[in-house]
């Protein structure tokens, strides 16, 4: 459409077809938004958290910014993980510019999100009013929403959109900045208004002022791109790290697949059950005898089906809501034959361990949890894994690389992180050789440290 | 940098390390060669090589034409060329991605205007080298050919020549004109050095001061960060030692005698499995072992002969038939690899392996066997109505894995991104054990497995896919009726 006159009328056809048939009155509209944004403010903060991160063979501090809200009078506020988990220190300023400190009360990584807590005597006396949760399953796209936050740490800043699509499935295998798996348990509402870093943690309303998802990504490269966690995850979650600190999941070692319509593939009559993918070596799906191709009917009392991509987290969250340690009757499609198979769920326990800066040596390692065993591929949960190796340092020196398994330490056996770290403050100052064994690829290595030659590193 | 005898499994023939040419006598202090004399020496024993070549890279086959520099080293035609041209998509060192070319129509042409052709007598991708013989000579008129140095003297500032042939195209004939080079030699390792010349120096001899061939430009280094950086200076090509040079030059004219033609030969070789670390002298201090360097055993192929005969993760290793390892760092690990390459099938090597804090030495005799075929070796096949291609499993992908070696299934080497296999979702890299209800454990039942799709033509084919511990299902959705519209 070169022609000038073209794209004058092809303008002209779309502001004609943007008329909608019963005019809204922009005033009301006007007034639904500034009634959620006056009803809102106070409830919302402004996070700035000082955290321990571990790179490059270094304990270093981290500070960034991020958004939460207020869900009750007791002073909990909402966030992401990624903005206020594993903090050490947590500022948040109020809507009236007020700083106060807040406490960590729990974190869960496997759904981004996190509780913090300031005292309850500030809600009251500000007169802080908490936002409440909306129900995110009834959502429309194309719904109005407002997005509260601090993007790029500019405070009490609102964004506009609408609900652009309610059940986004983001492929498996998400990771986090600190590098916890995440997302396999929700669906994303992902919404035009504008999301940007420092939204983080931030809640997208409608224009009934409920809270309906946490904002907590936005694609890079794009324009007005963000997903935000449904409340409907946020709910549960929030109120299990409230009550108890943590969110307690069952864990079963299979990976499913979207059945799509390939039911006849399989020897079923109808497109319904879950594929089994793939089954974790030594997890309980393959101790219960589940298979790859298996095609899992039903699961407990529940039938399960997911035809779509989008269904998998709905399976996922099946599994992990059910109580550690259940037997759970399943019924199994395997060529063409129902058989009855009986899963034990384990708890999944921590997505990640906790870090050990060894400095005297120059690398910092991570404890080894049952989650970690089969990201990395390793044999089982012996030893520790190293993180970071400090430039020019001793363990540099030696060639300790990132990602090794520490299994010995002078030929004594590395149980876990403790046992690292109760040999390594035993050692430290005392600047004699260490000689590491360390487990690389299925190749053990031998790395001796030397940290007696630190007086090189770093020259005068 | 860690050195894989699994992956390096090409292996000298020859076991002699006397260079060819070359008599055995002492050398002598020769006279410097003028530049004029070196120059009308060597003039007619370069050669511009073309040829063609086959390969399948990306799962589909592909056709080029190339040339390089080859030297004449023997009065009956013998020519040495660079291995270089058997990798033309990712040079040496990253082999990944391709078949080994097939290569054809080899033609000579000399800078005196003669023209020859040939035939591919050896190859050795590890070397980098590769030797063909003139097929159309005339018996009664030798040929002007190169000699080697008969010893490996390396001298820090000693000064080295080559010369290449630069391709000119004056209208429709090409001009080949001799190029010579200067250089000093600048390392002390195992390795040559000259500023300046880059990859058209590949193929091209390196003499001494004497005008004795001392090496063959082998690598040419790129800085990190790949092709697209500029080659520093002062880094250049880089040769290879006359020993390790003339020990394959040995097998290599062996072979030229024995059979006509059979380049694959040279590729097998014997074959360890482990890999290894250097016993740096901190750690061997440390550990209690003797002085003079070592290996650390890292890994043991399970069903290799190292497993076989009883050699373990973190054993050292001090002696190869009781010569000392002198490995006392990562950049003398190449050393050790030659000499275990100097070994063939069935040969018996014996490792002096060292217990620590001065626990003793005990003797492990080692039976070498054939090394298993690698990635860049694999049989490929190609179905052409799902525009895919795979090949046969080998060790290096199945371990690279973390697979047992006794995985079955086909490695998807390439498909075509829209046909049916592409649009499917498999990739490079994923290995197929079932399709439809017929399981795959090779590349005949895989075909077999696609002969009775192609017969029944249903509407979905599944595919049961491993990649390192996952599996997966794929679907595709062929359309016949493409096949019957062609």
């Amino acid at each position: 459409m070169k022609h000038p006159l073209l794209r004058a009328l092809a303008l002209g056809a779309l502001l004609s077809l943007g008329v909608p048939a019963q005019p809204i009155e922009a005033a009301d509209l006007q007034a639904a938004i500034l009634k959620v944004q006056r009803d809102a403010q106070t409830a919302l903060v402004n996070i700035q958290p000082v955290t321990e991160t571990f790179s490059r063979g270094e304990k270093r501090k981290r500070s960034s910014v991020g958004s939460g809200f207020l869900v009750d009078v007791e002073g909990h506020i909402v966030t992401n993980y990624h903005v206020a988990g594993r903090a050490k220190r947590v500022m948040v300023t109020l809507f009236n510019k007020e700083r106060v400190e807040a406490e960590l009360v729990g974190e869960d990584p496997s759904t981004d999100l996190a509780v913090i807590k300031i005292p309850k005597e500030l809600v009251a006396e500000y007169g802080m009013k908490p936002l409440k949760f909306g129900d995110s399953d009834v959502l429309e796209v194309g719904e109005f929403v407002m997005a509260l936050g601090s993007p790029l740490a500019l405070a009490r800043t609102m964004t506009f959109g609408v609900v652009s699509n309610k059940d986004r499935y983001l492929p498996e295998g998400m990771s986090l900045p600190t590098g916890e798996r995440t997302g396999d348990f929700n669906t994303w509402i992902q919404t035009d208004a504008a999301i940007n870093p420092g939204n983080s943690g931030g809640p997208l309303l409608n224009l009934a002022g409920r809270v309906i998802g946490v904002n907590a990504r936005g694609a890079m490269f794009a324009d007005n791109i963000g997903f935000a966690i449904p409340a409907s995850t946020a709910t549960v979650v929030s109120r299990a790290l409230i009550a108890q600190g943590e969110v307690k999941r069952s864990y079963a070692g299979i990976s499913f697949q979207s059945l799509q319509d390939w039911e006849a593939l399989f020897g079923l009559q109808e497109a319904r059950g879950v594929l089994v993918a793939s089954v974790e070596p030594g997890g309980p799906g393959q101790a219960a005898g589940i298979e790859a191709g298996d095609i899992v009917l039903s699961y407990g009392a529940s039938d399960v089906t997911a035809r779509f991509d989008e269904e998998l987290p709905g399976v996922y969250e099946l599994i992990a809501s059910t109580p550690i340690g259940t037997e759970v009757p399943l019924r199994v499609l395997r060529r063409e034959e129902q058989i009855a198979l009986t899963l034990t769920t384990v708890a999944t326990g921590k997505l990640s361990g906790e870090e050990f800066e060894a400095n005297d040596w120059g690398f910092t390692v991570r404890g080894i949890t049952d989650q970690m065993v089969f990201q990395l591929e390793l044999e089982d949960t012996r030893g520790v894994v190293v993180e970071g190796v400090r430039t020019g340092g001793p363990a540099a020196r030696g060639k300790l690389r990132r990602g090794q398994v520490i299994v010995m330490l002078d030929d004594q056996p590395v149980a876990d992180l403790a046992s690292f770290q109760e040999r390594y403050e035993a050692a430290a100052g005392n600047g004699k050789d260490v000689l590491l064994q360390v487990i690389e690829q299925a190749r053990q290595r031998l790395v001796l440290v030397q940290p007696g030659d630190s007086a090189v590193e770093g020259g005068k | 940098m860690k050195r894989s005898l699994l992956l390096a499994v090409t292996l000298l023939v020859g076991t002699s390390l006397v260079a060819p040419s070359a008599s055995a006598k002492p050398r002598k202090k020769g006279k410097t060669q003028s530049a004029t004399a070196f120059y009308e020496a060597v003039r007619p024993t370069l050669a511009t090589v073309s040829f063609s070549q086959e390969f399948v890279a990306g799962g589909s086959p592909q056709q080029t034409t190339s040339s390089t520099d080859g030297v004449v080293i023997s009065p009956d035609g013998l020519v040495l060329i660079s291995g270089t041209v058997r990798f033309p998509q990712s040079g040496p060192g990253r082999l990944r991605g391709g078949s080994l070319p097939e290569l054809s129509s080899f033609r000579l042409n000399f800078s005196d205007g003669r023209q020859h052709q040939a035939e591919v007598v050896a190859f050795d991708s590890d070397l980098n080298l590769g030797l063909l013989r003139i097929t159309d000579a005339d018996p009664s008129k030798p040929f002007a050919h190169v000699t080697f140095a008969d010893a490996y003297e390396p001298e820090i500032g000693a000064g080295l020549r080559s010369m290449t042939l630069y391709t000119q195209e004056y209208g429709r004939e090409p001009v080949y004109s001799p190029l010579s080079i200067n250089a000093l030699l600048s390392t002390p390792q195992d390795v040559w050095s000259l500023a300046g010349g880059g990859v058209n120096l590949l193929g091209a001899p390196l003499f001494n001061g004497v005008g004795k061939v001392v090496g063959v430009v082998a690598q040419v280094p790129m800085s990190p960060g790949g092709a697209r950086q500029v080659t520093p200076q002062l880094s250049g090509p880089v040769g290879l030692s006359v020993e390790r040079f003339a020990s394959w030059l040995d097998g290599a004219r062996a072979q030229a005698k024995a059979v006509a033609k059979a380049p694959e030969a040279l590729e097998e070789a014997g074959w360890l499995g482990i890999e290894f670390q250097a016993l740096e002298r901190p750690l061997a201090k440390h550990l209690g072992i003797s002085e003079g360097g070592g290996i650390v055993v890292t890994r043991v192929i399970s069903g290799s002969p190292a497993a076989v005969g009883g050699i373990a993760p973190l054993d050292i290793l001090v002696s190869l038939d009781g010569a000392r390892i002198a490995v006392n760092q990562e950049s003398d690990l190449n050393r050790f690899v030659e000499r275990v390459r100097a070994g063939k099938a069935g040969d018996v090597v014996r490792f002096g392996r060292e217990a620590r804090s001065g626990g003793g030495l005990t003797e492990v005799p080692i039976t070498l066997k054939n090394s298993p075929k690698t990635e860049l070796q694999a049989e490929r096949r190609e179905n052409e109505q799902f525009e895919i291609t795979v090949r046969e499993p080998t060790l290096d992908v199945l371990l690279g894995q973390r697979l047992p070696p006794e995985t079955q299934g086909v490695i998807v080497d390439g498909v075509t991104r829209a046909g049916w296999a592409g649009l499917a979702g498999l990739g490079r890299g994923m290995i197929i054990q079932r399709v439809n209800e017929y399981d795959v454990t090779d590349l005949d039942s895989f075909e077999a497995a696609l002969a009775k799709v192609g017969e029944d033509r249903p509407d979905k084919v599944l595919f049961f896919v491993r990649f390192r511990r996952d599996t997966r299902f794929f679907v595709a959705e062929p359309d016949w009726t493409e096949l019957d519209e062609q």
